[in-house]
């Protein structure tokens, strides 16, 4: 399938963010609402919205992306390529599309008739989708055209759809399974979301177990006299949730629209067993009356954001006073020592506990799995993978209901449940869910084999994607793909004569084990494969070099083995980059200073579009001293010399930004966009999963092209001690503007002095090695300062940058 | 020494800089344009008896490198034989080429000179296209590249000016100007200049659109003192210097024709004033805006007449911190100054500056029947100019 041109109907916060997903994956999109009769009052608006008066309301939708957070932004492209059209003028531009995407106000009466319009213009065997999250789709195209229904589904985004990775696709009777096909294999490689497939039932999967989920929560909270915070402490990181837990989840959510949400499931199952738990609780009710729907209202919701003598202090709602107090976190004995194990054994060991804390856990995951159970078999056709996959990705969650029963204790957790007087499906004190893959018994490998499939009642085979090929996440992996491992990174073959390197270190961080390891693998690589890709299954690409290792050098004053080290890791970076064989990462998410540092290296940069990527090493007081300075100096003077004349000044100074303010990717495009990686050796993937395959195929590609290797730079013209003193002059500026620190003036000047290559004399010609050189001096001389030190120890302790 | 008048001072309207109608207009295009007004204005002048041409520039590079006076003069029309220079105090550059007109035919070494200013902001960014530091200023007098706007600051602080009645100094000089403009104050002064921009049309063929402009583009009619107080200060993290009590970025010129009274007798010229003393002084750097405090009692003195006599300033705003103190420490009248207002409505064409202040002034005067004016301006690295103009 092929997807150039798309429709996205209704520019509401939805149907904008969705069109800024599509037209940032390259795809021209129009923007669709109702007409306006005449120019917006506002000179401002009338002045955005220019001759296309009639489109007012897209066009200002497109506008409002600009200011909505978390930005749905990606790239230049995304508003470039939104066209905001009406219903009236331009609807026979559906002819045209490839993909009609729904996305207007949930009501029935109002999206029935826009379905029946757009099946006059509906070019046959063009999906059709709709992006409700509550009215059953059956419904919506009843008396349409046989031709138009078989082309109808769900495709149901979560928000913000640029960041959630769940898309639950939802056929009705009708559907062309073939056609939901070809659209769902589109979505996930050039959308990279994840797709689960769920039955049209209310409110789909996500929403109605994880509706149910806060629901619960609510009712334990009463039941166990609890505050808001303390159910917000257990039920956030601890259980592996996101931080918002369940009451600023309501918060940022909004209580209207979650009520809403809630009632209307309570009002269309009539004959869930559980659905008097959609009710909204008594005292939401009577915030909603009041207005204090949460973060939309003044931050007065769940809790209160409040001033105090300049200080921000957020209050917690009371239910049984009305009134906002002071947070008072429930301390439970098991709490600390919970903290530092993993998900699986932090729970286990909250269920051996039986204070109010660890009541409240259980319960509440008690009553998701025994939902869960219930429902499987209506809303996901039978299969556990989906609700996991659903809850996962739909709301953050670490594990799913079904996987993390299982790893919990199935039969324990069963027996608790039943002694509860838990009422549970028949079938189920008779299976598990998962099987891991044969001869192994690690799920973490490639997941599980198979899952019970409820509907049919047997095991059935996990289908595998060819194009995901996953990596060991830690060095205990029995994978009998890994070549080379130790604790922090493996070698793994993947196939086709390409190796992966896969770092698996915590946050992925640097340190001279890791390093060991990439030469030991660079050398098996050049003996035995054709191509290397740098990537992993982590949470991130790595969050730089471990800081630890520099500070206690630091404190011994031991510069020299910091030089050793530095020398060490610059070493590494130019065997990755001076190698035999084509050599390709892997960026995504956090991929900050070393990290950033060893993609730079890399002969080509397959870049996740969420990645935020930097040199931000003047955080801590240093600069980017594994050549990663080095490297954006060479790319500066060699861009210069692409002009008649040479003035590498301009290049330098982009350069000197991107370092000197530490500068941070917003996402992999603007990471290319704003010039940290070459837009020559570098492009975005959207799809994570899918990454290590795509660069393999990269590297494989690059070989049959012929791929030859580089040499060491010789000889690179610099603007030597004159660019320094420039850039101290806008240095000083800044120092005095009190826009940056004395010593980030200091710090500035070091940087300048790495890219204008030292001290000396216009036009001096260095190599790549005096760079590196010049590196490694400014970054032990940094080193010896006592607020780098600082900055250092500042940044360990609290994950925050000091500006000292 | 003998005396020096002032003929036909002219200016063009200064436009914005980067979106104003003179974007695309090269300053020694502009500037040749003042020079064929002048010389329109001037009919009786025959153009091969002037003996100089000297033009005021603050970053002659690019555009405005090239020795700008002797390229805008020939395009001007004005005859082979006329030669040109053009001469750098920053913002000082269109008054100080007025007074080295002035120096030469009091010393009796020329009879008529024609004197001027140009820049064009747009093009030429302030500090010219590369800057390049210098070690020993950075290592011994860093304060020597102090920004324009933290200087400005550190007057502010040194001299107390706050926040609120720079705001206000601000606001009036935008009254002051719109005013002068409806009452079609500026009209005398002014010589209508073309200009054109151009871009792509349907068949990928060059489409130029022609313009005039006559009248100021800086003015706000809906400036206000709130929207004024809103600015946040750019210059200093919570300091008191904002976009709006600065002065405006600008693409202007301004020229005129200095002669002896023998000159301007023999050619029946009519002179609009006499030049009668100009200095220039300096300060330390880093509170480069009181320049004028020590140019204008010195200008006095050598002009011969005090305080007390002078009716009229047109002092240049670079910054409503640095004119307000240079106003309250020579206890200056208020009034006086800038009654059609200055730099932070009008714009601030470096180069043309001192010359296109000199025509407001000698137009000023005439039409308020006053007798003794100043032009004064301070100028970047720490200096003050002055000039003392007598309407004849």
């Amino acid at each position: 399938m092929r997807i150039r041109r798309a429709a996205v109907l209704g520019a509401g916060v939805m149907g904008a963010q969705i069109a800024a997903l599509l037209s940032a994956a390259g795809v021209r999109t129009y923007l669709f609402d109702l007409p306006s009769d005449a120019p917006p009052a506002d000179p401002k608006l009338a002045k955005a919205v220019d001759k296309n008066f009639r489109s007012t309301r897209s066009v200002l939708a497109i506008e409002q992306l600009k200011e909505l957070k978390p930005s749905p932004i990606l790239s230049e492209l995304t508003l470039a390529g939104i066209i905001p059209v009406n219903f009236e003028d331009d609807i026979s531009v559906i002819r045209d599309v490839d993909w009609v995407i729904e996305a207007v106000v949930e009501r029935l009466d109002i999206k029935q008739p826009l379905l029946k319009k757009l099946s006059e213009y509906h070019r046959p065997g063009t999906p059709i989708t709709t992006n409700t999250s509550g009215i059953s789709l059956g419904k919506l195209c009843e008396g349409l055209p046989e031709s138009f229904t078989s082309c109808f589904f769900g495709t149901h985004f979560f928000n913000p759809p640029r960041y959630m990775k769940l898309l639950e696709i939802i056929p009705h009777d009708g559907t062309d399974p073939a056609l939901m096909a070809d659209l769902a294999e589109w979505i996930e490689h050039r959308l990279g979301k994840g797709l689960v497939e769920a039955k049209d039932t209310i409110n789909f999967i996500g929403n109605r177990i994880g509706v149910f989920t806060i629901q619960s929560t609510f009712q334990h909270t009463d039941e166990l006299k609890l505050n808001f915070e303390t159910v917000d402490a257990l039920t956030g990181t601890i259980m592996g949730r996101p931080s918002s837990a369940t009451y600023r989840t309501v918060d940022v959510v909004g209580l209207d629209t979650y009520a809403h949400v809630a009632r209307n499931v309570y009002d269309l199952v009539p004959n869930d067993p559980y659905r008097n738990a959609f009710k909204a609780p008594q005292w939401m009710a009577g915030l909603i009356e009041k207005g204090h729907v949460g973060q939309k209202s003044d931050s007065t919701g769940c809790y209160k954001k409040i001033k105090n003598k300049g200080e921000t202090e957020i209050l917690a709602y009371r239910p049984e006073s009305g009134t906002y107090e002071p947070q008072n976190v429930q301390d439970f004995a098991w709490m600390k020592d919970v903290k530092r194990l993993d998900l699986v054994k932090r729970l286990q060991t909250i269920l051996g506990q039986n204070d109010a804390g660890a009541q409240l856990i259980w319960r509440v995951l008690r009553d998701t799995f025994a939902y869960s159970a219930l429902l499987v078999k209506d809303i996901a056709n039978g299969k556990p993978m989906a609700v996991d996959e659903a809850i996962r990705w739909g709301f953050n969650w670490e594990m799913g209901p079904f996987e993390l029963w299982q790893a919990l204790g199935y039969e324990k957790i069963l027996q608790r449940m039943q002694a509860e007087g838990i009422k549970l499906p028949s079938d189920f004190d008779k299976v598990t869910f998962y099987k891991p893959a044969p001869g192994t018994d690690e799920w973490e490998l490639t997941g599980p084999s198979s899952q019970w499939n409820f509907l049919d009642k047997s095991f059935r085979a996990v289908e595998k994607s060819q194009h995901h090929i996953k990596l060991p996440t830690s060095g205990t992996s029995k994978d009998p793909r890994v070549v080379l491992k130790n604790e922090f990174a493996s070698l793994v073959d993947i196939g086709d004569g390409v190796a992966a390197l896969s770092f698996h270190s915590k946050m992925n961080t640097l340190d001279l084990q890791l390093l060991d390891l990439v030469q030991k693998a660079l050398v098996v690589t050049n003996d035995q494969f054709a191509a290397m890709v740098i990537a992993n299954d982590g949470p991130h690409f790595s969050a730089g070099a471990n800081l630890q290792v520099i500070l206690q050098a630091i404190m011994k004053k031991d510069f020299a083995s910091i030089d050793q080290t530095l020398r060490h890791f610059q070493a590494t970076m130019q065997l990755i980059k001076y190698s035999s064989f084509p050599v390709i990462a892997c960026p995504f998410n956090l991929t900050l200073g070393g990290g950033c540092e060893v993609s730079l290296h890399a002969h080509r940069q397959l870049v996740h579009i969420e990645t935020y990527a930097g040199l931000v090493e003047v955080g801590v007081g240093l600069i980017p001293g594994a050549g990663g300075t080095k490297e954006l100096a060479l790319r500066a003077y060699r861009t210069a010399g692409l002009g008649d004349t040479y003035k590498p000044m301009p290049f330098l100074q982009r350069a000197f930004m991107l370092i000197g303010m530490g500068k941070t990717s917003t996402s992999g495009a603007n990471a290319i966009e704003m010039s940290l990686y070459d837009y020559a050796t570098s492009t975005v993937t959207f799809t994570k999963d899918r990454q290590t395959s795509q660069a393999k195929f990269m590297a494989i590609e690059m070989l049959q092209r012929g791929f030859s290797p580089a040499m060491p730079v010789q000889s690179v013209a610099v603007v030597g001690d004159p660019g320094i003193q420039t850039f101290k002059m806008m240095l000083y500026n800044m120092v005095q503007g009190r826009q940056i620190s004395e010593y980030d003036a200091f710090i500035g000047e070091r940087v300048a002095t790495v890219l204008c290559g030292g001290e000396v004399d216009r036009g001096t010609k260095l190599s790549e090695q005096q760079f590196l050189d010049l590196e490694r001096r400014v970054f032990v001389e940094l080193c010896q300062q006592e607020k780098t030190a600082a900055r250092i120890e500042h940044m360990l302790k609290t994950g925050k940058p000091l500006r000292n | 020494m003998k005396p020096v008048y002032i003929i036909s001072p002219y200016r063009s309207a200064v436009a914005k800089a980067f979106r104003g109608s003179f974007a695309n207009k090269r300053p020694d295009d502009l500037c040749a344009d003042v020079i064929k007004g002048v010389m329109a204005k001037t009919p009786t002048l025959d153009p091969a008896l002037i003996e100089d041409v000297v033009i005021g520039c603050a970053m002659p590079e690019a555009e405005q490198g090239m020795n700008i006076a002797r390229f805008a003069l020939l395009l001007a029309g004005l005859p082979d034989s006329v030669p040109g220079m053009t001469i750098n105090r920053f913002c000082s550059s269109g008054l100080q080429s007025i007074a080295i007109a002035y120096q030469q035919i009091a010393a009796g070494q020329a009879e008529c000179v024609l004197a001027g200013g140009t820049e064009s902001m747009t093009m030429i960014p302030m500090m010219g296209h590369e800057v390049v530091g210098s070690r020993e200023v950075m290592t011994e007098h860093p304060e020597f590249y102090l920004s324009m706007g933290l200087t400005a600051e550190n007057v502010a602080k040194d001299y107390k000016v706050s926040r609120e009645d720079q705001d206000r100094f601000s606001f009036e000089s935008h009254q002051k100007a719109v005013q002068a403009i409806e009452k079609g104050l500026f009209k005398n002064e002014i010589i209508p200049v073309e200009f054109e921009h151009r871009s792509l049309g349907k068949n990928a063929e060059a489409v130029v659109k022609r313009g005039i402009l006559m009248q100021d583009e800086g003015p706000r009619v809906d400036t206000t003192l709130e929207a004024l107080a809103k600015l946040r200060a750019v210059f200093l993290t919570g300091g008191t210097v904002t976009a709006g009590n600065s002065s405006q970025m600008s693409d202007g010129a301004a020229a005129c024709i200095v002669a002896s009274e023998s000159f301007v007798k023999k050619h029946n010229l009519k002179p609009m004033a006499r030049m009668c003393g100009f200095s220039v002084a300096g300060v330390p750097p880093r509170i480069m805006g009181i320049g004028p405090i020590e140019a204008i009692p010195k200008a006095l003195k050598l002009a011969g007449i005090t305080m007390k006599q002078i009716e009229r300033i047109e002092l240049n705003e670079a910054f409503a911190a640095q004119a307000l103190a240079v106003t309250r420490e020579l206890k200056l009248d208020p009034k006086m100054i800038n009654p059609t207002g200055g730099a932070i409505a009008l714009g601030h064409p470096l180069g043309a500056t001192g010359a296109k202040l000199a025509a407001t002034l000698i137009h000023g005067m005439h039409r308020d029947n006053q007798k003794y004016g100043i032009v004064s301006m301070c100028i970047g690295t720490g200096m003050g100019a002055a000039g003392v103009f007598e309407k004849v």
